[in-house]
């Protein structure tokens, strides 16, 4: 008997010219949480593909319990016992949670469903892990994103997985979920599961981790022991060189107030939120997820409907109907969600760098100069240290999720705005870029923009910010100036002080 | 920039091997690559050299100008059509409005008495509107391409038949302007020998294949149907390109029904039945659009059409009778675009 669980020797994936992964070994005991971490691109996901049978290996072996396995789809993952969670849920949101759960069953089984046998066993499966509270007859579209993941998690385990493997679980989370899901991973722990987690952030990986495997550019930089490595080292060992600072000093030199948003009302989520923000000042929207920052930006800026409000720029009042409108008045945005909202993925890195101001590039009668257009996007691809590209009329969707990121931050830069409203910057991007992306915003405020920053990472708001405003279901609760910035006051700002008492 | 923040930037861009500089160096174009992208083109060289090779006839001066004759109004309209799909839409209404932009002309001159000059810009203003019409509710009032197209291709039907209560219209006069207009339509260039007509078509494809390539209003009308989100939030008013692919496929779908007259002579409200809708689709789609919205180019928009036209052709001169060639037309189409999935599906595994 092995003394792995499930063992990966030697693997090997190529993608066209790309060798996404390359001999690549390791092996998580049962009963352990072994984090996989790397910044992005560095091969994580290829290899859980690998391993779940979403896609074959060119050369390598997967042993399962000391014995080799043969998995050639997705299917066969399922069968050794494999179950990952990806960041988007395999669940259907129209059906029951029972239903969700034994969908497996429904295939092979039995021709006629007995529904109430059904619910127990779901009921049965959920207390067990303490989630008893789910109701197995919900619709899975009505749970929040938390249950549903617990969901997903009870889906695995009907499967008998012994291998569970979570992509990026917390980022969809709130704090307090995170716990939830935190005892519900030490419980399967206990039990003997063998758990792969797959996270960018450091904090959760010291807390829950026993061992931590680092890759880097498709291969693995080396396993080590959680409790034996310190968290600077292991940055080191993810980005391949020393980091003096994660988060880069800067000269701060506020200026006047340059845009001022008073009591904005829209929809449900929006109910009265007011914030300013001074040129050459980084200005921090806080509060956890779904609290109404990024619903309250959209409706500023023309994007929803905003029911109620002011919005001064300089002295004015504006009222902004499209981003089209915010865009000429100077006021630039970068999107929450990247792939979908942030960057067009089909089209080359050089139009998406110019969307925003292509239109400065037309002679009289609307020819583009494009020798000029070339120049200007070299430039900025530069500025932003864009790498990964064979050329800039490659596809956005070659590159990496950091550079992805970073050609959406070149386009905002492109457009010539003054003050920029950074919806989650540095969402689901690898370290190494997140720096960077740190360094193009202090180099903002060092031309005298107005920044203002949404963001979810605690850690990035008290870094990066002279100043924030904490919300809590849709309501501006506080402003904590920089040296009032730490985790406790916007945990207490953002929670309410009520969620201490009980 | 501050000195510091550059030495930063020194060091990272020197950070990993492989990946030192911004750009790393052309990618390769593999076997696939080439198919995936020559597509069309490599079906419509295969198509050529085995026409050649089953009959004499194929590769004749008559028959090659013959077949880009029959095709220039196909043409034209896939131009149209090619600026709908690009933005995510699709316009089905271009037939009934080809009926409309011949019927017009041709009633305004013989039955109201008109000029031919006014005649053509009236009957292409009240196509544009038809376009105009199709816009609005689709950018404006967001409805379903499909749909409003539909509808609009019975409106527009119904129309024809009313103005011409179901009747065939002769253009026959001895006005000038009129015999030059036919004459334009029906005769070729003394020096090549090439139809007028193959002329206006192949400027009407440059302008479009410049529009796309060197203006920004090509380039957004391109960028609205690959993300419609994004292309908002990056500040740009989509409904606009949106609004203008409907107006510029409903004035060219006019064209093709003006040029129509020229080439016949005639017009006809049977028009409204014909195959240009489908036609223009398909040779967009063979010529790599997408009904996603955001792909397809001008060139191999040519390309797809020709496709569509040189299997009738070839099936006629080998005297393959019209009803299977319906069939051919269908696995054609299918296999062009089961080579691109097939190997998409490869790539992205």
């Amino acid at each position: 008997m092995s003394e792995y669980q499930i063992e990966m020797r030697n693997m090997y994936k190529s993608f066209g010219g790309v060798k996404a992964v390359q001999d690549v070994s390791m092996g998580v005991r049962p009963g352990e949480i072994h984090a996989l971490v790397g910044e992005n691109g560095a091969g994580k996901s290829t290899l859980i593909r690998l391993l779940s049978g979403a896609l074959t290996p060119d050369s390598g072996e997967i042993y399962v319990k000391g014995a080799k396995a043969a998995i050639n789809g997705p299917k066969d993952g399922i069968s050794y016992g494999i179950s990952v969670i990806y960041q988007e849920f395999a669940l259907i949101p129209d059906i029951s949670v029972a239903e969700n759960i034994f969908i497996d069953e429904f295939r092979s089984k039995h021709a006629v469903i007995n529904w109430s046998i059904l619910r127990k066993r779901a009921s049965a499966f959920l207390e067990d892990i303490g989630f008893g509270s789910i109701s197995p007859s919900a619709l899975v579209a009505d749970l929040s994103t938390a249950y549903q993941q617990v969901i997903e998690i009870c889906k695995a385990l009907s499967r008998n997985a012994a291998i569970l493997v979570l992509d990026e679980p917390t980022a969809v989370l709130t704090s307090k979920e995170v716990e939830q899901l935190f005892s519900l991973l030490n419980q399967l722990r206990d039990k003997g599961v063998s758990i792969i987690y797959i996270s960018h952030r450091l904090e959760e990986i010291f807390r829950m981790s026993d061992r931590i495997t680092v890759m880097k550019d498709g291969r693995v930089v080396g396993t080590v022991e959680t409790a034996e490595i310190e968290e600077q080292r292991l940055v080191n060992m993810m980005i391949g060189r020393d980091l003096e600072d994660y988060f880069p000093q800067r000269a701060a030199n506020i200026g006047r107030i340059v845009m001022r948003a008073e009591h904005l009302k829209a929809g449900r989520q929006v109910k009265d939120i007011s914030f300013d923000v001074r040129e050459g000042e980084v200005m921090g929207l806080s509060g956890l997820v779904g609290s109404g920052r990024t619903e309250a930006i959209r409706a500023m800026l023309g994007i929803d409907r905003l029911d109620g409000g002011r919005i001064t720029l300089g002295n004015t009042e504006v009222k902004l109907k499209s981003p089209r409108q915010a865009f000429s008045m100077g006021i630039g945005m970068l999107p929450e969600d990247r792939k979908t909202e942030g960057v067009v993925l089909t089209l080359p890195i050089k139009y998406n760098i110019t969307l925003s101001c292509i239109k400065s590039f037309c002679n009289a009668i609307g020819i583009l100069k494009l020798k000029e257009e070339d120049r200007f996007t070299l430039d900025f691809a530069r500025k932003v240290s864009l790498r990964g590209a064979a050329s800039l009329m490659d596809p956005v969707n070659t590159l990496s999720g950091g550079n992805q990121q970073k050609v959406a931050i070149a386009r905002l830069l492109a457009s010539g705005c003054k003050i920029m409203i950074l919806d989650e910057p540095t969402r689901g991007v690898d370290v190494g870029a997140k720096i960077e992306i740190f360094h193009l915003i202090n180099e903002m405020v060092a031309q005298n923009y107005a920044v203002v920053i949404v963001s979810s990472e605690m850690a990035e708001v008290i870094g990066m910010c002279d100043r924030a405003v904490i919300i809590r279901e849709g309501v501006s609760v506080g402003v904590l100036q920089k040296d009032e910035l730490t985790e406790q006051n916007i945990i207490q700002y953002s929670m309410g002080v009520t969620a201490d008492v009980h | 920039m501050s000195t510091e923040n550059e030495k930063q930037m020194k060091s990272t861009e020197t950070g990993s091997a492989g990946e030192t500089t911004l750009l790393v160096g052309e990618r390769k174009m593999t076997l696939s690559t080439f198919i995936l992208k020559y597509n069309a083109l490599i079906i419509l060289v295969i198509m050529i050299a085995a026409a050649s090779l089953m009959s004499p006839l194929f590769l004749t001066w008559n028959n090659v100008v013959n077949v880009l004759r029959q095709q220039t109004g196909y043409i034209v309209i896939a131009m149209g059509m090619l600026m709908c799909l690009l933005t995510g839409g699709i316009d089905l209404s271009v037939a009934s409005v080809v009926a409309f932009g011949s019927i017009l002309v041709t009633t305004l001159v013989m039955i109201q008495g008109y000029g031919i000059i006014p005649a053509i810009l009236i009957a292409l203003a009240l196509c544009a509107f038809v376009g105009c019409i199709n816009g609005f509710l689709v950018a404006y009032l967001g409805m379903a391409p499909f749909i409003v197209t539909l509808a609009m291709s019975f409106g527009v039907q119904g129309v024809v038949y009313i103005i011409t209560k179901g009747m065939n219209t002769m253009l026959t006069s001895n006005e000038a302007l009129v015999q030059l207009f036919l004459r334009f339509g029906q005769n070729n260039d003394p020096v090549f020998q090439l139809p007028w007509r193959i002329y206006l078509t192949a400027a009407i494809v440059v302008f479009f294949w410049f529009i796309l390539k060197y203006t920004a209003f090509g380039r957004l009308m391109a960028a609205t149907g690959s993300n419609p989100v994004a292309v908002t939030l990056a500040g740009i008013n989509i409904k606009k390109y949106r609004f203008m692919a409907f107006v510029i496929c409903s004035f060219l779908a006019g064209l093709a029904g003006v040029l129509m007259v020229a080439g016949n002579g005639s017009s006809s409200p049977a028009t409204t039945g014909g195959d240009y809708a489908m036609v223009a689709i398909a040779g967009t789609i063979l010529g790599g659009a997408d009904l996603g919205g955001g792909k397809g180019s001008v060139p191999f928009t040519v390309v797809g059409i020709f496709i569509m036209g040189l299997i009738n052709n070839i099936m006629n001169i080998n005297s393959v009778p019209a009803y299977p060639q319906w069939c051919v037309k269908a696995v054609v189409i299918l296999l062009a675009i089961f080579m691109r999935s097939v190997i998409n599906a490869r790539n992205s595994r």
